[in-house]
């Protein structure tokens, strides 16, 4: 239990860490961020209050002013820089709202211009898509791995490795570009980025989500299935497995009934581990040239219509999101693997 | 009498177990690998430190040459006499390393860059001849390295001091050797520049830490010659570190028997092993084997029993204590002593000292 | 193990083959374009003026993938060397011309032109009254095609098509003719006779003035006939010198040399060409310095114990934990500058932290062996130690990873170019990839506008990749003579 919480204490320390390199990069534009957001408040402010409703113009911006320099004057922006970083970092650490300059939301309360919201409605896209190309993606690898490993240096071994090289070096967006031009344009079998999608009708986005998926599928089916050999190639190398092929256990058995047990957990940490590195962040352009509604898409509007707040709480999900995956990872790990256990 | 070179002083080395970072209890556990040691070593002799694997004779051995951090080294004092040269540098630099017997240095008392020069007078020589030499290293390298570090001689004088050292370990002709790369060695041949390695300096002594343990039978005779020869001719302690008692009668002036991170026995070697004192001294000369094949046969009984405790977790009073046939046949009132203190080392007779409750009551 | 030894073992592998043989001609090629080429002046052409491509087909596949090709002819006359043919009628003191000159050329091409260039310039002399123009094709199968028609021309020099500039006046693409001018105009009215408006807009019309209905393109003879009409006060003696019209065209083939250009008419093979060197500077720079800081630092991180040790742990974890394109995006858009040094820095900056953690280990493993050990009896100081002996061990490994490494390198660049963040005078694949992309090749078929630049970019890495992983075992962190 005490690594447990030895790594527990161990994520927001990096998280701080993380923050500070964000907010540092970011300090003036985050300046910026603040006063808009004030000026939003401020306007809403005025807009809502009927007791301003029927004062002149004039009247209306002297208080609109007043009430922004309180609120500057009560949010520390008036403050020197490396106190309003740790302002800053307190201000993500809490989750507390922060306005996007263009982007807004679509689904959860459409229009609203609150970077979090804007980020949290498209997270359930990226993550179906990816889960379920690696459902594929595995439901393919593990079998190959398997045949892979059990002759290496034969053809199977070698298609392997010749896959996963192509898959590592190509850019995935490219490759999804080169699909959409085949598959949606000179053969017209799916959805394409065109495509007009309700993005709340589930079998319409499951039409839509074909050709992604796909295209992550065979991508992923190479790096994963190779990286899964490398595994079991590393456990078969072990001498337990030599003492079993030894009692002249057939070679299917030794692989199935005993190394499997013992590569599995470093493979589901593997598989997961890097279903979240392309949510967090490998998927940005793939996802971005579906046109798929997720958080890669929305780095690529977001970089196009210069929305920094909006990048910058994206940054800070992601991060998020990555830190706890893997401490659950972790856990997930020792719990499965009883070498580690007992240590 | 001889010259008196080294003389270790209650010298104590605790490794700290290594546990999760942010522990919640913060109490330090230690491997206390040695445990309040003492001895002496004269100019010439070669004195063997001898015991099971783990007492900690390797760490006594890397301790007296300053090869393990400070941090480490939790009391105790090694005092080495270096040659008067040396001694002016050291006094001079660190003045309060000298503040003990005249001629000798406290070698934990001098500042780390101060070191070096005393580098120069005592060296080592490891086990493994496979992993003692830098594989990216031709022999002339591998020689040539230390005299670089000192700075000594110019290319030329190098050479010739490489030459030699290779004549001494009889690696000849020498240019066969020189640039070699010790893969290309055989394993007795590498610890043979091992051994150069270390002469190359003129050290005053040498710890050997079982360097024939891992060599073939028919060349560790040649090993051990050697290095009996170079006792002779250049006047080299040597601290041969051993677990083969047999071996230690043969070459050993004086012996140290360690247990436990603990020296129980000590004195000349054909006495101590002729005539065991200690009851794990006689548990130890009751296992060596029988060189003669017909009394091989009889199953000899062993006086011990159990398993050698963790470091970690010393036995009170006398460490021995749970392992020994004698304390067992001991009468109740009689135990008591063994279990309340540790026993010191007593002479029992001339030169032989033994720390045993059986001798010494003082 | 030396160098040679290295080599060889690599070689002996047939992916360890290829990849040496791809290196090889990568690199001769890169050295080969940096040296043979005006290399600057070409990259400034291909980025910043797009008026250096003006005389080139634009979107064109490569020439073998085109199997009917179009003609390349590049007619020009001026009136004034051409017979005219003269009628007149006389309108009280005035005098009415009207002057025809017809040339004819034949168009062989088995498929129409990409587009067509011209240029038309009308001179006159000042007493010339009520100047009227009439360009027009009679095509093969008798059709007509106007370009003007009744076209006033009131200045003594008058550019009807063409772009006046320093070099004189240069040409205009039929294809891209400003929607309002009279030429489209006239143009789209007289096409319109001959096939639907869609299939017009589809060619284009730099295209379909070569095309019949349906778009098949008509072989045979054409005649440019020009037409003007004007006043004079009395008689002209001879027409020499009153009137001269300048009329010039030339098509573009409708494909393009390897790989095709793209929608600007910049050669793709030029592109990849320009690309190539950048690719070895981005990925080596990158690569080089991460794989030399990352080593230190791990080496360091293995040679020190205890707090020390731990900390340099610490902020290594919390670099790795540290996402890296999203990072990347931000920081590039918080600096605000696109410069390829500081994107290649920032990589830098966060790329030199997952080697450490294989390296420390083996830097902790070294740092045991006996033989550093013996070392430090010999009382080698501790740079020495780090320099003299974990290094070396260590070095072999780091180039391994290195060349692992480059893929990422140069991959996060092109993603970075893809959204637009690279740096404006720095030619590259992903770059390539991204006007593509904008240019909505995908969408309009232009296939090889981004096929060309994503093969290279996967070729590239592949040749790295696997040499990398015939690199690993030979220099595997196993410590080796063991
Ligand atoms: N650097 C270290 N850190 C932690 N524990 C150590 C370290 N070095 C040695 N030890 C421990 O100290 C004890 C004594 O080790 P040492 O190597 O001195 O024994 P030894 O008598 O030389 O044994 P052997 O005959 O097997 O070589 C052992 O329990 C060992 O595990
Ligand atoms: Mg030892």
């Amino acid at each position: 239990m005490r690594w447990l919480l030895a790594k527990a204490i161990n994520i927001p320390i990096v998280l701080i860490l993380v923050l500070f390199i964000l907010v540092s990069l970011t300090g003036g534009i985050l300046d910026q961020i603040m006063m808009k957001t004030i000026q939003v408040q401020v306007r809403r402010e005025i807009l809502a209050n009927p007791k301003y409703a029927y004062l002149p113009q004039e009247k209306k911006l002297e208080i609109a002013k007043k009430l922004e320099e309180e609120l500057i004057k009560a949010w520390g922006l008036d403050k020197p820089w490396y106190i309003k970083a740790f302002m800053y970092m307190y201000m993500l650490f809490t989750f507390k709202p922060i306005y996007a300059r263009v982007l807004t939301t679509r689904i959860i309360n459409p229009g609203s211009p609150n970077a979090y919201l804007i980020v949290l409605e498209r997270i359930p896209f990226t993550v179906v898509l990816f889960t379920t190309a690696s459902i594929f993606t595995l439901a393919i690898a593990i079998p190959l791995a398997l045949l892979a490993a059990r002759k290496p240096g034969g053809i199977v071994d070698k298609i392997v490795s010749a896959w996963s090289v192509f898959s590592v070096s190509m850019p995935w967006w490219w490759f999804a570009m080169v699909m959409i031009w085949l598959l949606c344009y000179k053969f017209p079998i799916f959805a394409g980025p065109e495509y007009q999608t309700n993005w709340t009708n589930p079998l319409d986005v499951a039409y839509r989500a074909a050709l992604p998926v796909l295209t992550v599928t065979i991508l992923s089916v190479g790096v994963t299935a190779y990286r899964i050999r490398g595994i079991l190639l590393d456990v078969m190398r072990e001498d337990f497995v030599t003492t079993a092929r030894a009692k002249g256990l057939p070679e299917k058995i030794v692989l199935l009934r005993y190394v499997i047990r013992v590569a599995a957990p470093p493979i589901i940490t593997i598989v997961l581990l890097s279903i979240v590195m392309s949510v967090v962040t490998g998927a940005i352009l793939t996802e971005a040239v579906f046109n798929w509604y997720g958080m890669g898409l929305l780095y690529w509007e977001a970089v196009m219509a210069n929305d920094i707040p909006v990048i910058l709480v994206l940054t800070y999900i992601s991060t998020l999101l990555y830190l706890v995956t893997r401490f659950v990872l972790d856990i997930l790990y020792t719990y499965l693997d009883p070498r580690i256990r007992r240590a | 009498m001889p010259e008196k070179i080294l003389s270790v002083r209650g010298l104590k080395v605790w490794f700290p177990v290594k546990r999760a970072t942010l522990s919640l209890r913060p109490k330090k556990l230690f491997v206390r690998a040695v445990d309040g040691v003492y001895f002496d070593v004269y100019a010439g002799e070669v004195f063997c430190l001898a015991g099971e694997s783990g007492c900690g004779k390797t760490t006594t051995g890397k301790a007296v040459i300053r090869l393990i951090d400070e941090e480490f080294v939790r009391g105790g004092k090694v005092w080495f006499k270096p040659s008067p040269e040396v001694y002016k540098i050291i006094a001079s630099r660190a003045p309060r390393a000298v503040r003990g017997e005249e001629g000798f240095v406290s070698i934990y008392d001098v500042p780390g860059r101060q070191f070096k020069p005393l580098r120069r007078e005592m060296q080592i020589v490891f086990q493994d001849p496979f992993s003692s030499l830098n594989p990216r290293y031709r022999v002339r390298q591998i020689l040539e390295e230390p005299l670089i570090i000192h700075r000594i001689g110019d290319k030329e004088e190098r050479l010739e001091k490489v030459r030699k050292a290779l004549m001494a370990v009889k690696l000849t002709p020498p240019e066969e050797f020189m640039e070699r790369f010790p893969h290309q060695l055989s394993g007795g041949q590498r610890q043979r520049v091992a051994i150069a390695r270390a002469l190359i300096l003129n050290p005053r002594f040498i710890v050997a830490d079982e360097i024939v343990s891992m060599l073939d039978v028919s060349i560790r005779a040649e090993i051990l010659e050697l290095l009996l020869d170079l006792r002779d001719r250049y006047g080299i302690a040597f601290i041969f570190i051993t677990h083969d008692l047999a071996l230690a009668k043969h070459v050993c002036d004086r012996i140290a028997i360690m247990y436990l991170g603990k020296i129980v026995e000590i004195g000349p070697a054909d006495r101590v092993i002729d005539n065991p004192l200690h009851p794990y001294t006689r548990a130890l000369v009751a296992a060596i084997p029988e060189p003669d094949p017909r009394n091989r046969a009889k199953i000899r009984e062993v006086p011990i029993k159990g398993e050698v405790p963790s470091p970690i977790n010393i036995p009170k009073g006398c460490r021995f204590r749970p392992r020994c046939v004698v304390y067992d046949s001991l009468p109740e009132e009689e135990k008591s002593s063994c279990e309340r203190e540790e026993p010191q080392l007593v002479e029992v007779e001339r030169d032989h000292y033994v720390a045993c409750w059986l001798y010494g009551r003082r | 193990m030396p160098l040679s030894e290295v080599v060889r073992e690599v070689w002996r592998t047939w992916s360890g083959k290829f990849s040496i043989i791809l290196l090889i001609i990568m690199g001769i090629g890169a050295i080969a374009v940096v040296l043979g080429t005006p290399y600057t002046k070409l990259s400034r052409e291909y980025l910043l003026e797009p008026t250096a491509w003006a005389t080139y087909p634009k979107a064109v596949p490569p020439c073998w993938a085109v199997s009917k090709k179009a003609q390349v002819i590049n007619i020009g006359f001026n009136t004034s060397h051409l017979k005219p043919e003269v009628k007149t009628k006389a309108y009280g003191p005035y005098t009415m011309y009207n002057v025809t000159w017809v040339y004819s050329f034949k168009y062989e091409g088995q498929a129409p032109p990409s587009d067509t260039l011209m240029k038309l310039i009308v001179h006159k002399s000042k007493n010339l009254l009520a100047y009227r123009l009439y360009v027009y094709m009679v095509r093969p199968d008798g059709s007509v095609i106007h370009f003007a028609k009744e076209l006033p021309v009131v200045k003594e020099e008058t550019v009807i098509l063409g772009l006046p500039s320093a070099q004189g006046v240069t040409w205009v693409s039929l294809s891209n003719l400003p929607l309002n001018s009279a030429v489209y105009q006239t143009l789209v009215e007289s096409l319109s006779k001959y096939m639907k408006k869609d299939v017009l807009a589809q060619l284009g019309l730099g295209t379909a003035i070569w095309c019949g209905k349906g778009g098949r393109v008509l072989r045979g003879t054409y005649r440019v006939v020009v037409d003007a009409v004007f006043y004079v006060q009395g008689k002209l003696k001879s027409l020499s010198g009153k009137t001269s019209i300048y009329f010039a065209a030339r098509t573009l083939p409708n494909c393009y040399g390897l790989m095709g250009t793209d929608s600007v008419g910049r050669p793709v093979e030029l592109g990849i060409m320009l690309g190539l060197p950048w690719s070895f500077v981005i990925s080596f720079y990158v690569t080089f310095l991460s794989a030399i800081i990352g080593g230190i630092y791990g080496v360091l991180a293995g040679y020190v114990s205890g707090w020390k040790s731990e900390v340099l742990m610490r902020i290594v974890d919390v670099v790795n934990s540290l996402p890296f394109l999203p990072i990347l995006i931000v920081a590039i858009m918080a600096l605000k500058s696109y410069s390829i040094w500081l994107i290649m820095s920032i990589m830098v900056a966060l790329l030199w932290a997952p080697p450490v953690i294989v390296i420390r280990s083996m830097a902790l493993q070294i740092k045991e062996q006996p033989y550093v050990e013996a070392a430090r009896a010999l009382g080698a100081s501790t740079p020495r130690i780090l320099l003299r002996y974990i290094m070396p061990q260590v070095f072999p490994y780091l180039v391994a990873i290195m060349v692992l490494s480059i893929p990422d390198a140069i991959i996060a660049e092109a993603a970075l170019a893809f959204l637009g963040l690279s740096d404006p005078t720095v030619p590259t694949w992903g770059k390539m990839l991204e006007f593509a992309w904008n240019e909505h090749a995908v969408i309009n078929g232009w296939w090889w506008s981004f096929l060309f630049p994503g093969l290279a970019l996967t070729v590239y890495c592949a040749a790295f990749l696997m040499l990398g992983r015939a690199l690993e075992p030979i220099v595997s962190p196993r410590i080796r003579g063991r």
